[in-house]
């Protein structure tokens, strides 16, 4: 049974809804899933909460560990703060101001939207930039997996990391400490919600310890707040301007909804933007081979197209895309508004020492252990028909090798060795039955 | 000390193949992370296997590579066939290099290889045959 408290993932496999076709099984763009008697499970130790599977399960035997509204009822208030990507997942001409209208009046005692903040990002992340010009290059991702995914398989690359607090948790803890001024309330009677595209926020959220700390409360699914929003919007549609409580979106942040958005407000050109987790992992496995050593800057989302891309959104991803770009040209600005000073501090914008290293268990601590381990491995892969056909249950002939060795799968569990030893099986019993006869037409 | 060889792998580097320059370095740190050697030590040793392979790429016609991994140490021995080197002192010195202008425009050649190989490893040798080929050889501590 799952327990809550110490389960460090956003999606969750439940093997009674698991029809074992394996469709997650190769998708997944770290080998961290198996299937065993018919049911998937997942390698806690390697799964990044990409979400890459929970597209693709048809009988949604993967769970995403999001909220749901009742889940906050302990809360007296409650403070919505949408993903940009809540932005695409309506008609073109739906403002952003009208969605944020439409949240508020379904439940919602404040909305905030994340703009301003982004604001806040983008100095802190020029600022340090200059601060740290000979680290190349630096990475700048608001995304949980990517972050995740550093810690495990490129733990040396952490130190690439501009340790910036993302916008939206800026938000939740400004939109915190507001609200209890203004309304003269404690902070542990508000409850901050994410509106998230993805499940993968919530592994920041479930893991409330040491400097990895998260302000919000929970997170919402877009795909499951989307009915009761559509209707929402359509009655404040006809509701009169006067009526509606103003939003005020800020045109340059509003740049970050995009994916290369962030990059294309630095000066100079020397950026690179990378979108997908394949992609992501591929220039990951670059920069760490110094291939990648005169970029200043590399962007990173884990998934296509960025947040509207998640594996919790309604919309199309490309048409959702489409609609951010609309977004943006309508009411984006290009010019930083100098107008207003933020009032934050560096160590509010700073983590200090977040990202510790993650790396998966090796094969054996030993290093003498883990080299025959390793050799065993090779030798078993020889045997095998190396097609990665997936039916063992393990995503390639190699890891199924590696399985083996870990003493998770056995060599039998390839059809093709069990197709060998039942031929095998069959020559020596077929022997025997002519020996038997021989025997007894002698007698 | 234990000199007991408990891995060993061989390479095969082909001199002018800048397509390829840099892959035996990349392997041989994926396997040096898989067995659980530290960061800093699978660092020192893919620089200098780097800038060995550079060399070859960059120089040399051919060279066998061999990685071998002792409970104490790393080792690694490459023999290429090539011109070899005149001026082993000239060549350990930073910023000189032979390198033609292509290569230089190329980003290569910067005077930097065998120094940095010096550098990182515990222990370093080289020998060469003027028209034959060269020998390098070096070693990186486990601890």
């Amino acid at each position: 049974m799952l327990n809550i408290e110490t389960y460090k993932h956003s999606i969750y496999f439940e093997p009674s809804k698991c029809n074992g076709d394996m469709a997650c099984l190769k998708v997944c763009p770290v080998e961290a899933i198996r299937v065993r008697n018919k049911k998937a499970r997942m390698l806690e130790e390697k799964c990044i909460d990409c979400g890459v599977c929970v597209k693709v399960c048809e009988s949604n035997a993967i769970i995403p560990l999001t909220n749901s509204f009742t889940d906050f009822s302990k809360f007296k208030y409650t403070i919505g703060i949408p993903s940009f990507a809540l932005y695409s997942q309506f008609e073109r001409q739906v403002a952003p101001k009208t969605i944020l209208s439409a949240l508020k009046k379904i439940g919602f005692d404040e909305v905030v939207d994340i703009t301003d903040f982004c604001v806040t990002e983008f100095r802190a992340i020029e600022k340090y930039m200059k601060e740290n010009p000979g680290r190349k290059p630096l990475i700048s991702t608001f995304c949980p997996t990517c972050i995740r995914l550093i810690q495990i398989k490129y733990p040396e690359l952490l130190k690439n990391v501009i340790p910036t607090i993302p916008p939206m948790e800026l938000a939740a803890r400004e939109a915190k400490k507001e609200f209890s001024a203004r309304f003269g309330v404690d902070k542990s009677e508000i409850g901050v919600i994410y509106i998230t595209p993805c499940p993968s926020k919530m592994i920041l959220i479930s893991q409330n310890e040491g400097t990895f700390y998260s302000d919000f409360d929970g997170a919402i699914a877009i795909s499951d707040i989307y009915n009761t929003l559509y209707s929402a919007i359509n009655n404040v549609k006809k509701s009169k301007e006067n009526e509606l409580e103003h939003f005020e979106i800020n045109g340059f942040g509003l740049n970050f909804a995009n994916i290369g958005g962030l990059t294309s407000l630095l000066e100079g050109d020397n950026y690179i933007t990378v979108s997908g987790i394949n992609d992501v992992l591929f220039i990951l496995e670059e920069i760490e081979n110094g291939k990648l050593n005169d970029i200043d800057l590399v962007e990173l989302h884990s998934c296509i197209e960025g947040c509207v891309g998640g594996s919790l959104v309604v919309e199309n991803i490309y048409l959702a895309a489409n609609k951010i770009k609309y977004i943006i040209e309508r009411y984006g600005e290009k010019k930083l508004p100098v107008s207003r000073r933020d009032s934050f501090k560096a160590e509010d914008i700073y983590y200090d020492n977040i990202f510790e290293p993650l790396p998966a268990p090796l094969i054996d601590s030993d290093l003498k252990s883990a080299i025959t381990k390793i050799s065993e491995r090779k030798e078993i892969y020889s045997k095998l028909p190396g097609i990665n056909c997936g039916a063992c249950g393990s995503p390639t002939c190699f890891t199924f090798a590696e399985d083996i060795v870990k003493g998770d799968a056995k060599l039998n569990d390839c059809i093709y060795m069990f197709n060998d030893e039942l031929k095998r099986k069959l020559k020596e019993k077929m022997l025997e039955i002519l020996d038997l006869q021989t025997n007894l037409n002698e007698k | 000390m234990n000199q007991e060889t408990i891995y060993i792998q061989s390479f095969n580097i082909k001199g002018g193949d800048f397509a390829n320059a840099g892959t035996v370095s990349v392997k041989i740190k994926k396997v040096l992370k898989e067995i659980g050697v530290k960061p800093e030590i699978v660092y020192r040793v893919s620089i200098c296997c780097y800038e060995a392979e550079m060399n070859i790429v960059m120089y040399a016609d051919e060279a066998k590579l061999d990685f071998s991994v002792t409970p104490e140490q790393i080792i690694v021995e490459i023999n290429d066939k090539g011109p070899g080197i005149e001026n082993i002192e000239m060549a350990m010195k930073e910023g000189y290099s032979t390198a033609t202008r292509e290569m230089r425009e190329m980003g290569f050649g910067a005077g930097m290889g065998l120094p940095n190989i010096k550098k990182n490893s515990d222990e370093f040798i080289i020998e060469s045959e003027v028209s034959k080929g060269t020998k390098f050889l070096f070693k990186v501590n486990l601890d």
